[in-house]
């Protein structure tokens, strides 16, 4: 274990290495061996990250030179803190007198973070090498992908903010590339630019925020120790000196840097580029739009924490109102929507809010449990309904719509409306959407339900009250609308035969060439869509399974095991509370059942109205735009 | 090591092969370009060797009131009799900006073999002689020569925008010729000025002394204290050399020469108009106004700032209004210069390096948008963005390095305009004449950059194929390798700032030794 903490830098270069070798060798003429390529150096930095992640479990601390067990580290920081697990760092300018420096950590937060995104990259990957494989560009877009993950990784580690926001913005241009992949088409090219502008506002904002704590601080390197962001006599200073608009400079700076946030987890009111962003194809909305890049906005607040809590709650206060009020503002509109897709963007907005409303009211640790629980289960929802949306491609009526119009017929293959009785005919992606669709509504045991009852739990506790029952109102509608999309799409009658067809308002006049070529299709005769192939049902399976267990990251109880995570990021267990568990529970249960009561007998044909509609078709019209 | 005049080979180079070449024989068109571009990479080839005395860190200076060191100083009496030497040297500061002139130098001439056809001899004549002439402006240590110089960079420029420009080259030569020379002639009142008033300072205290053009020795009394430039003289003698470099850099509102010059010059004059002769104003504002003046500096800084902010975002609007790419580019150029002078004059370290670490960056960047813009017009026949389309599929190599170079523009962070920008934020915000404000406003000009530059990129290479765009082949090697050239130390100096930071900022040091000075005695 100690071996892999010892090269931890080597996390990051493997997906880099795979974009060099994608982009620049004559690689990138052979689709399948680009796809196998990335994959395959996806499963080392996977493997990798799992290693550091047990070297860190077992206390192991070093750096490039060699690492040893903590307890034989002398010199501590202050108040017993221990140095980070593994450090490497390099000049990079000069500034004046000093130089600035850039480098390498890995502390029990990081190490938990790398090993979430590679797993939920590496499923991505495979999962992308069925669902792209018709795609002529397939081979650029595993570079794209590889890119995304090794910025990803680069900033997880990053030691001080200014690399953490160098690769912060190269994430931010994998997502504008891959969003506008199918970059023939108006939609595609629009949304990409909207995502790129709307989260750039938030980034320059939180650069200022940068600037400004630089010249308080001197230094924008992490840590606790003298010449570090959150030494404590620094914290203390800027917690209590104001500036010229009378707030002080902590309050300032993280209300700076949450502007990012704002923006790359597009949080209200920069959440506007999320829904569009799911122009890109299904995998990108799973890795970056759901599991990865949405949720680094949230791990920003978490590695900067110590600065947000230095003002004595002022900031934390207004995290928690923008958290709270996006977490029920999206889940509103993921009611009244019918692209499979959409609703699971409006859902991952909701469920960022609810992150993010944690970390307001302090809960650290929930918060970042919840964000590693989501990333496993929307990751599967996502990957589940892109396998939804191959097979509805795969049908008869759509396929002749695809040679007419090809993104009238992908938007009407990704309309709820249309579908139905899928279990039949998908039992995989049935039985994996629905162990993702439980986890997401909070039903025990499922890992969404662990994190989502910590973060009601700490609210509960710490008398946030309003946060608390925005929350809990929140879980009813994630439940509600889930029951809804799922009820829909694998229930009652199949509707794909006389489907609602979507109107291009601006047909493309040549289409995207070769982009799903007739052949692959030609074997698809029935009215039914098909269930995908093994490398598309395996990702699902992997991830379906940490859907069911990642609440064992945190779980409960356990004696000595439990609170694993909690420990490992130094944070004192707080006990369960039955009495939140059984509101949690409650509430999940109610939503679902009135989800099922309205959506029980809905639906017997695409054109009919949702009931929703039927009983307040203003308020229905409105959340549905 | 100073026995080698290693820095007039490098400043002469380029004006012996414009005598070779008009030696050579009658219509050798091939042999004309040819032996420009040789004595261009000959002269790019050379100037790396500058980089060899770099290569050791100067000793401390010896006091807070010396001079900025030079290194390879090489003087010669010239005309004793006014005080005039031929002394040129390197320091930190000109030294990138030495190396950007031999390095864009050659791609301009490169880039002239397919788009200059006619008077192929006098076009490669007047290319070297610029060259000499941009590289003897940023070396010169000489009030004298230095004018000079500068003077002369105007006559090759000039006609080549007025011969081989576009339809309206004519006027556009002219307004470029007398705007510059106008201003240039009161940086001229304002050389003898300062002249006049050191010999009559030293003269008081050293009979005989007979005057000196000398910058160094200048700067060496200015801050030793026996010669002071203050009060409203001081102020209106930097007004002088303000407006010279105004009118050059452009700062907003003298830039009514720049679009024009800049959509009417053919693609190699464009290069080094927008790349290196405009980065001539912001070294001068460093070189001339921080190091004469830096009382007078700090009381017109904010004024100055204000214009360049101004600057920054006028040119990021105007530009997301134009279809022409080449004047999108021309004002995306007014509105990154605009960060330039904000950096100058936030009047501390880290602004001035960032301001300079930036005419370095915006160099290159500029360099290859004005040559991709000059590549898709020969191509397509027009450089309107309505005439183009999904070029991406067509030409994805050329798309690929576009969207590299644009990233840059827009300071995405990897790349080296964020280094710039963000060395110069940082500069602002904590100069002792700006603040937040400023940053605010700057900030809102990288938001617009992004805007315009990813709509450009969108217009051009997103969207449907047109029937016109779907045949138009890709780069050739010749054409990847030089945007390859430029690209490469985009990526260099994103990843390695301190490859250029170190020397860039032992300079600026030289510069601010004064700055400093002046502003703790307010």
């Amino acid at each position: 274990m100690g071996f892999f903490l010892q090269y931890a830098w080597l996390i990051p270069v493997f997906p880099l290495l795979g974009f060099l070798l994608l982009t620049f060798t004559s690689l990138r003429r052979n689709n399948t061996a680009s796809g196998w390529l990335a994959i395959g150096l996806m499963a080392l930095a996977m493997v990798w990250a799992v290693g550091v992640l047990g070297a860190v479990n077992q206390g192991l601390v070093g750096g490039a030179s060699g690492v040893v067990p903590v307890e034989t580290i002398s010199a501590s920081g202050p108040e017993g803190e221990a140095p980070p697990n593994f450090l490497l760092r390099i000049d990079w300018a000069p500034t004046g007198s000093t130089s600035f420096e850039m480098g390498l950590l890995v502390d029990p937060l990081v190490a938990v973070m790398l090993a979430m995104v590679t797993i939920a990259s590496f499923c991505i990957h495979l999962f992308s090498l069925g669902y792209m494989a018709t795609n002529p560009r397939q081979s650029r877009f595993f570079s794209f992908i590889s890119l995304f993950t090794a910025a990803m990784l680069l900033m997880t580690m990053a030691d001080n903010l200014l690399l953490f926001f160098m690769a912060w913005e190269v994430m931010g241009l994998c997502s504008y590339l891959l969003i506008g992949f199918l970059y023939t088409r108006p939609q595609a090219y629009r949304a990409a630019v909207k995502a790129f502008i709307t989260t750039r506002i938030g980034d320059v904002l939180m650069l200022i925020g940068i600037v400004y704590l630089y010249t308080q601080a001197g230094t924008l390197s992490l840590g606790v120790f003298a010449n570090n962001i959150f030494s404590p006599e620094f914290l203390e200073r800027i917690g209590s000196e104001t500036n010229a608009l009378g707030m002080s400079h902590a309050t300032a700076i993280a209300l700076l840097l949450f502007c990012g946030t704002i923006g790359k987890s597009a949080q209200f009111p920069l959440h506007v580029w999320l829904p569009d962003a799911m122009e890109g194809p299904t995998p990108v909305s799973a890795l970056i739009h759901a599991a990865t890049m949405v949720a680094a906005g949230v791990f920003l607040v978490g590695r900067t924490f110590p600065i947000f809590e230095a003002d004595g709650g002022a900031a934390l206060g207004f995290v928690a109102a923008i958290g709270a009020f996006t977490a029920i503002f999206a889940a509103l509109i993921a009611v009244a929507q019918y692209d499979i897709k959409r609703i699971l963007a409006y859902s991952t907005l909701s469920q960022l809010g609810f992150m993010v409303a944690a970390l307001g009211i302090g809960g650290f640790v929930a918060g970042m449990f919840h964000l590693i629980t989501h990333a496993f289960f929307k990751a599967l929802l996502f990957l589940g309904s892109g396998s939804v949306i191959h097979g509805m491609e795969g049908t008869p009526k759509i396929e002749a719509l695809h040679h007419k119009d090809e993104y009238a017929a992908q938007q009407t293959a990704q309309d709820i409306r249309n579908m139905g009785d899928l279990r039949r005919s998908m039992p995989w992606t049935f039985w994996t959407y629905t162990l993702g669709y439980l986890a997401l509504a909070g039903i025990v045991p499922f890992a969404g339900f662990w994190s989502k009852d910590e973060i009601l739990a700490d609210a509960f506790k710490g008398n946030h009250w309003i946060v608390f029952s925005v929350l809990v109102v929140a879980a009813f509608l994630t439940a509600f609308y889930m029951t809804r999309q799922w009820r829909l799409v694998f229930f009652g009658s199949y509707r794909g035969d006389n489907p609602v067809e979507f109107k291009n308002p601006e047909p493309a006049q040549h289409g995207d060439h070769g982009h799903h070529t007739d052949e692959t299709h030609a074997a698809h005769g029935s009215g039914k869509p098909h269930e995908s192939g093994p490398t598309m049902i395996a990702p699902l399976v992997v991830l379906a399974s940490f859907a069911v267990t990642a609440g064992l990251f945190n779980f409960p109880f356990g004696g000595e095991s439990a609170h694993w995570m909690g420990h490992l990021l130094g944070e004192e267990a707080k006990p369960f509370s039955w009495l939140v568990a059984g509101i949690s529970l409650l509430v999940a249960g109610a939503g679902i059942a009135a989800g099922w009561f309205f959506y029980g007998n809905a639906f017997r044909k695409a054109q009919d109205r949702d009931p929703l509609e039927a009983a307040a078709p203003g308020a229905f019209g409105l959340l549905h735009n | 090591m100073t026995s080698f005049p290693l820095l007039s080979i490098v400043l002469w180079l380029p004006a012996l092969g414009a005598l070779l070449l008009l030696l050579l024989p009658r219509n050798r068109d091939a042999l004309y370009r040819q032996v420009g571009l040789m004595f261009t990479v000959a002269t790019f080839v050379v100037s790396l060797g500058l980089l060899v005395s770099f290569s050791t860190p100067a000793g401390a200076a010896a006091s807070a009131a010396a001079p900025p060191t030079m290194r390879l100083l090489e003087q010669l009496p010239w005309i004793p009799a006014w005080g005039v030497g031929y002394s040129i040297g390197l320091d930190g500061v000109s030294l990138w900006l030495v190396l950007l002139t031999t390095l864009l130098t050659p791609i301009a001439a490169w880039a002239s073999w397919n788009s200059i056809t006619t008077q192929v001899r006098y076009f490669q004549v007047l290319l070297l002689l610029l060259e000499t002439a941009l590289i003897g402006v940023f070396v010169s240590v000489d009030l004298f020569l230095f004018y000079i110089f500068w003077e002369f960079t105007l006559i090759p420029m000039a006609l080549m925008i007025g011969i081989w420009g576009g339809a309206n080259r004519m006027a556009a030569a002219m307004k470029f010729f007398l705007y510059t020379f106008a201003a240039s002639l009161l940086m001229l009142l304002s050389i003898i000025g300062v002249y006049a008033l050191h010999r009559s300072a030293i003269g008081a205290t050293q009979p005989g002394f007979g005057g000196t053009f000398d910058l160094l020795r200048i700067v060496a009394d200015l801050r030793s204290g026996a010669f002071a430039l203050d009060g409203n003289l001081a102020r209106l003698l930097f007004g002088g050399f303000l407006a010279a470099f105004a009118v050059k850099a452009p700062i907003w509102p003298f830039h009514s020469w720049l679009p024009d010059a800049y959509s009417e010059a053919p693609t190699p004059v464009v290069i080094l108009l927008s790349a290196v002769m405009s980065k001539l104003g912001t070294y001068g504002l460093v070189r001339f106004n921080l190091t004469l003046f830096p009382e007078a500096a700090g009381w017109a800084a904010p004024a100055v700032a204000v214009l360049a902010v101004i600057g920054i975002l006028y040119g990021a609007m105007v530009a997301y209004a134009q279809s022409d790419m080449k004047r999108l580019v021309a004002y995306s150029s007014l509105s990154h210069m605009g960060f330039v002078v904000l950096g100058i004059f936030a009047l501390n370290g880290l602004g001035v390096s960032g301001a300079v670490l930036q005419m370095v960056n915006h160099g290159l960047t500029t360099a290859a948008l004005f040559l991709i813009v000059g590549m898709l017009e020969s191509r397509r026949g027009s450089r309107d963005l309505a005439a183009f389309g999904g070029l991406w599929q067509a030409t994805p190599v050329l798309g690929g390095l576009t969207l590299l170079v644009v990233l840059s523009s827009a300071g995405l962070p990897g790349l080296n305009g964020f280094v710039g920008e963000f060395t110069i934020m940082q500069g602002a915000y904590s100069s002792p004449t700006l603040g937040w404000p400023f940053l605010a406003f700057a900030v809102l000009g990288v938001v617009l950059a992004v805007v315009y530059l990813l709509r450009m990129f969108r217009s051009a290479f997103m969207g449907d194929t047109l029937a016109e765009t779907a045949s138009l082949r890709d780069l050739n090697r010749q054409e990847l390798a030089v945007l390859v050239l430029l690209c490469l130390p985009m990526v260099a100096i994103g990843l390695f700032p301190n490859l250029l930071l170190v020397s860039v900022e032992e300079g600026v040091a030289g510069v601010m030794r004064g700055i400093l000075v002046a502003v703790a005695s307010r």
